[in-house]
């Protein structure tokens, strides 16, 4: 079964890129547009991963992860934080937030997907009472 | 005038001549020292007006570094989101078209342009002076001596090259890739003011400053620094130039080589570490950058 991604990003060429390239290698890709939409999508599809976007309209990449990780249905979903920034401070803040690995735009795909599969691997252990959905 | 038995007589001409002589010396007396201190009021006063236009200069041109700062980051992030489509859409295209598929060349060449302008994304943060930089304590004479061979290199033949290495120098907290860029920045620099070849003084030692230390955009507390200093006898700049040197693109105009953000860079990876430059220049004799880093 193939994993499944939930891409919170605003810019529509990036989402609508990075969807492209990771459905090619086989995942299942969701999409969100803003932060709230993000949460709701995390919380209703109970995705194996996140890519999401730091600078975020409605409510920012950083809160999202914080509420993301402070809800228990959701705490286990691994999180790539993905920022236009390429400074050492916004980093520790996205670990800080509860993001588990951190990317920077331009995005290194190869990279992105080397960090993808490591988080991807060992499944993450699901809190007990909660199914997650394929 | 009284004479010896109170009677009130003529006063002779030697007298005379000595009263009026009294007077004349003791006016000449009172204007010259009215004139001095006229003199040194003015100079006062000019002095305290010159100092106040070099101060409200010198903050005018820290802000607009400032300024150029937080656009260039802002720039830089922006950019970064436009390039993540560029690239990411051609190598979805390249990926996607068979290998002898005419369009190829085109798309690789987009994907590189692309690639450019991700290092040069690269360089506009490092002007904001947010970049990660890893402080270590450093000797900048180790520094020098091991870029010898590299910096004979940059300068060629038609250039000099002297090292004058001040024995035992004083640690400093920097960062060795980031001063090992300044470096050779500053030796491009000289090279391209020195067109004709030259004589060019890499020289190190301890300084100390018992008062504070301006100059320019150059503001030192006082106390133990050690300085670095690359000097060259070339072609050397005026002063509004080397108001602006720091400026990015302010040399390009000028039609210095390369990205027009060399030096900027220069004066941003200083700042950040705790450092400070200065310049001295006179056209038609050179130009001398010192870069001051706290002793530690």
């Amino acid at each position: 079964m193939a994993a499944k991604i939930l891409i919170v990003e605003d810019n529509e060429m990036n989402r609508d890129m990075l969807s492209r390239r990771l459905e090619r290698r086989g995942y299942e890709i969701c999409v969100a547009g803003d932060g709230r939409q993000g949460i709701e999508q995390a919380q209703a599809l109970l995705p194996d991963l996140i890519l999401l976007d730091l600078s975020l309209p409605e409510i920012d990449g950083w809160e999202v992860a914080r509420r993301l990780k402070t809800t228990p249905a959701t705490s286990h979903i691994p999180i790539i934080a993905l920022t236009a920034h390429a400074m050492t401070g916004d980093r520790d803040e996205a670990i800080a937030a509860g993001c588990n690995d951190y990317d920077t735009k331009p995005i290194e795909f190869q990279r992105l997907l080397g960090k993808i599969e490591t988080l991807l691997k060992p499944a993450a252990p699901v809190p007990p009472g909660i199914t997650r959905p394929r | 005038m009284l004479d010896d038995s109170g009677w009130l007589t003529a006063p002779n001409t030697m007298t005379l001549a000595g009263l009026s002589l009294g007077v004349i010396a003791a006016a000449a007396s009172w204007f010259i020292l009215l004139n001095w201190r006229v003199r040194r009021k003015t100079e006062l006063i000019r002095r305290q007006i010159e100092l106040e236009a070099s101060t409200e200069r010198r903050e005018q041109q820290m802000q607009r570094m400032e300024a150029i700062g937080r656009l260039a980051g802002g720039v830089a992030h922006s950019f970064n989101n436009y390039l993540t489509s560029i690239l990411g859409f051609s190598e979805l295209l390249l990926e996607s078209l068979p290998a002898k598929d005419l369009s190829r060349d085109g798309i690789a060449t987009i994907h590189k342009s692309a690639q450019r302008g991700t290092e040069f994304t690269r360089q506009l943060y490092a002007l904001s002076r947010k970049q990660a930089l890893q402080l270590e304590i450093l000797n900048l004479n180790t520094i020098v001596a091991n870029m010898e061979a590299v910096l004979r290199g940059l300068t060629g033949e038609r250039i000099e090259l002297s090292m004058a290495l001040a024995e035992p120098l004083g640690s400093v907290r920097t960062d060795k890739a980031q001063i090992e860029q300044v470096i050779i920045t500053l030796v491009q620099t000289a090279r391209d003011a020195s067109p004709n070849g030259g004589r060019f003084t890499i020289e190190t030692r301890n300084v100390d400053f018992a008062e504070p230390f301006i100059q320019d955009l150059c503001q030192l507390k006082a106390g133990p620094y050690v300085r670095l200093s690359i000097g060259d006898n070339g072609a050397g700049m005026d002063e509004n130039t080397r108001l602006h040197i720091f400026e990015p693109f302010f040399l390009s105009k000028q039609k210095s080589r390369g990205s027009g953000l060399a030096l900027a860079l220069v004066y941003s990876v200083i700042k950040q570490s705790n450092g400070d430059i200065s310049v001295a220049s006179e056209v038609g004799k050179g130009t001398t950058f010192s870069v001051y880093f706290r002793r530690e």
